[in-house]
């Protein structure tokens, strides 16, 4: 059995090559893209919110190249069926017999990148977030499992707001991150000239083989649930998430009970908690420390603090209600 | 030490000893303090000591519940805690402390063990956990004795050495009660216990806060002239001292019998000298000055006795011819210079009473013994309503005198003499109509009373006493 300390040591170098790798393709968003990976190896899925043209697909499709995992792209758009995610049923004419074949949709990829996932019909998006759930799709009756591992980016333009359809907060619920991508500087942007408008462009490299890599891929993701969790700290996950909540009278932030609609809740901190042990995995640590939880719970959070009417007039964000929360709440 | 979990002992109970010395530091001096403070002022005010010792215990309390909180303060959790924070361990002390059981010997387990042990060098406790002192320990300091020094610097009236203005002090009254309880013993005299039960009472009195020190010192002074009287003539109490009436024939009119005290009589001794300096710590704490010396010959009228608005008219001898130029009241200058007390009237009614140059101690031999009534003599009297008090006029008080007694003092066998207290009466000062509130024990025109006597045997049903002139205007 492979000592534990290798196993770390493996999954940082790991993390940090693949980290890496996609950087050589993405021009900044070092920290969207560790949380990316953070995300996929937590076993959750990401909700990535910026303008077009910001390497959203270029960035999900690196990824999916250095993990060797196969890709889809999805571009959702308001008269996308749920047929033309999950799949569909064809009459097929082969040796003579004509019989339905199922034919697979591009929901059934390791690596999915749901494109503006907002402008699609709810029934539509419900397909991708069935299948992100149960990781498994219903076709006339019929159940089809989908290739492991399986990672969904979904992602949303916060510009065009007709003809959207917002997620609900059921659905939102069932990502482990919302991450917020920002336009890129004046240095940023001249270097992503000179690596896109050149005559040679940067192939990615994988790091995983496909196939032997799909079970490195599983044994670090088993890593990363076998980090330690010091009862201290899921009292402190639980004490946070107790303080978001509105409602139930045990907020010592009264800005939660003015401003909240709803609050996380346990899928919140499983986000948390899994978010700090990959963190902790790469420090090197097989527990988990206030400070990697520090970090992910903005992350983490934020899609799950619903805001309420005063709270949007008031231009008040989710990002300063957790930010407040994370002062307020004792670690002791 | 090389192991996570000994440096995680060590450094509990080296925070632990810091804050329980913190605890200490703060509330001990309070503690102190309030003890201290409690017991000066309880000295100087009188309040229930009760109330004195509530704040050194509660402060004890105090010190001993943060005590026993401190146990459970200082947990393994927060020392590790502690540790990560100060050897930038990341959670590891934290993990190792606080992980259950069931993960105790995990690899996972053993290798944050091995990461904190690694951890342990970059740990000094004197240079991490240096002991400072709390900022309350310091506050508590300065409180208790910024507290205590205003206390001993408070003024004299309120430290313990100086009583206050109305106080007597208690261990005078002490030894003057055990003086009285010494003259009351059975060995004693019936005068001595009558003696030692007046001065009980008096002790008693004296304990009384609200009296002032005036009526404290009056107090004293009339229990001086009953001590003298109690001692000087035994036939004043009620049952038959025949016994003793052949020593009153034999002083001849001496009749300093309560200033001729008996060589080896040291409880009356002690008393008086308790009553004296009773006197002294009263005039020295109401601020009263010293009492005027012996009065001079020229200073008669001075020392006659206040007139008082009523009161009971007395009818004294006439003195013999060779001495009747002596002005009444007049004392030996030998017997005024043994207390400089003789200005109160009491004083002077013992001391004219005993007298042998005073009219009222005269032998009455060849004197018109007049046994008549006890009506006074008005003639007698006007001098007296004049405001001279001792001037005696009138015939001799012969009634006072039965055949065959001597003259030996004024109070002679079964004299008695009455003092009258009037609540609201008037006092009329030479011719003045002003009238003042006399609220002080009735002051006799002279210093000494008399009473008419019973014509038959002292058991013999005692005929109605006609009131005097004086009062029947009053009475009416």
């Amino acid at each position: 059995m492979t000592p534990p300390e290798d196993r770390v040591r493996e999954f940082r170098r790991l993390f940090t090559s693949i980290e890496e790798e996609v950087g050589r393709v993405i021009v900044g968003h070092r920290d969207v893209v560790r949380k990316v990976l953070t995300a996929f190896f937590a076993g959750g899925h990401v909700l990535i919110e910026g303008v077009p043209g910001l390497g959203k697909t270029l960035m999900v499709k690196s990824l999916s190249q250095a993990l060797g995992l196969s890709f889809k792209r999805i571009q959702f758009t308001p008269d996308l069926m749920p047929s033309d995610i999950v799949g569909t049923q064809v009459l097929a004419d082969g040796t003579g017999e004509r019989h339905f074949e199922f034919k697979r949709g591009p929901v059934f990829a390791q690596v999915v990148l749901a494109d503006e996932v907002n402008r699609a019909t709810p029934k539509t998006q419900s397909a991708i977030l069935e299948a992100m759930e149960e990781h498994q799709v219903t076709v006339f009756g019929e159940t089809y499992k989908l290739d492991s591992p399986f990672f969904v980016l979904a992602t949303q333009n916060p510009i065009e707001i007709e003809g959207t359809y917002p997620l609900p907060e059921a659905q939102l619920d069932r990502f482990f991150f919302k991450l917020i991508v920002h336009p890129p500087n004046s240095v940023e942007l001249a270097e992503i000239l000179a690596r896109t408008t050149a005559e040679a462009r940067y192939q990615i490299k994988p790091v995983l083989r496909t196939g032997p890599g799909q079970a490195l891929v599983e044994e670090m993701k088993t890593l990363v649930r076998q980090v330690l969790l010091a009862p201290p700290l899921s009292n402190y996950v639980a004490a946070l998430i107790a303080t978001a909540t509105p409602g139930t009278g045990q907020s010592p932030v009264a800005e939660v009970t003015q401003y909240l609609r709803y609050g996380p809740g346990p899928r919140g901190a499983q986000a948390i908690t899994l978010g700090a042990k990959v963190n902790a995995l790469l420090d090197g640590r097989v527990n988990v420390s206030f400070e990697d939880m520090a970090d992910v719970t903005l992350p983490a959070l934020r899609h799950r603090c619903l805001l309420n009417f005063q709270a949007e007039a008031e231009n008040v964000t989710a990002d300063q209600i957790i930010e407040l929360l994370l002062k307020k709440v004792s670690k002791r | 030490m090389t192991a996570p979990s000994a440096l995680i002992e060590f450094t509990r109970q080296r925070l632990l000893h810091q804050r329980q010395l913190n605890v200490l530091g703060f509330f001990l001096p309070l503690a102190i303090a309030t003890g201290v403070a409690g017991w000066l002022l309880l000295g100087a005010f009188s309040f229930p000591s009760l109330l004195a010792v509530i704040p050194p215990v509660l402060c004890g309390s105090l010190l001993i519940v943060s005590l026993w909180h401190l146990g459970k303060e200082v947990g393994r959790e927060t020392v590790a805690a502690l540790l990560d924070e100060k050897t930038a361990g990341k959670g590891r002390f934290l993990t190792l402390a606080t992980c259950p059981e069931t993960q105790a010997n995990t690899p996972f387990l053993t290798l944050v063990d091995q990461q904190a042990t690694s951890k342990i060098a970059a740990f000094e406790p004197a240079r991490d956990l240096p002991f400072k002192l709390d900022k309350r320990v310091f506050a508590a300091l300065l409180a208790a004795a910024l507290s205590l020094l205003i206390l001993f610097l408070l003024p004299p009236t309120l430290t313990l050495s100086t009583p206050g203005p109305d106080s007597a002090p208690s261990t005078l009254l002490t030894e003057l009660e055990e003086t009285a309880r010494t003259l009351m013993s059975k060995g004693a005299t019936p005068q001595e216990q009558v003696t030692g039960a007046q001065l009980l009472a008096l002790a008693q009195e004296l304990k009384d806060p609200t009296l002032s020190p005036q009526e404290k010192q009056r107090l004293i002074d009339e229990a001086q002239q009953r001590m003298k009287l109690n001692l000087s003539l035994p036939q004043i109490l009620p049952f038959d001292l025949k016994l003793f009436a052949t020593e009153n024939k034999n002083n001849n009119g001496q009749g300093n019998q309560g200033d001729q005290q008996q060589p080896d009589n040291q409880p009356l001794a002690k008393a008086n000298q308790n009553l004296e300096q009773l006197k002294k710590t009263l005039s020295s704490a109401a601020g009263n000055e010293p009492q005027p010396g012996p009065p001079k010959d020229g200073e008669q009228k001075e020392q006659q006795p206040r007139e008082a608005g009523g009161g009971i008219k007395f009818n004294m001898p006439q003195p013999p011819p060779g001495k009747q130029q002596e002005r009444p009241g007049q004392e030996p200058s030998g017997q005024q210079q043994k207390s400089s007390q003789d200005q109160t009237p009491n004083n002077q009614m013992q001391t004219a009473g005993t007298d042998p140059n005073r009219p009222g101690g005269q032998q009455d031999q060849g004197q018109n013994q007049n046994k008549n009534g006890p009506t006074p003599n008005p003639q007698q009297n006007e001098p007296q309503e004049k405001g001279r008090g001792s001037t005696i006029g009138g015939s001799p008080g012969e009634r006072f005198l039965q055949p065959g007694e001597q003259p030996g003092g004024f109070l002679t066998k079964d004299a008695r003499f009455v003092k009258v207290r009037i609540p609201v009466g008037e006092e009329i000062k030479g011719e003045s109509d002003r009238r003042t509130e006399n609220r002080g024990p009735a002051q006799p025109k002279v210093p000494y009373s008399n009473a008419p006597l019973k014509e038959g045997p002292p058991d013999q049903a005692q005929p109605k006493q006609p009131i005097p002139l004086e009062y029947r205007k009053i009475l009416q």
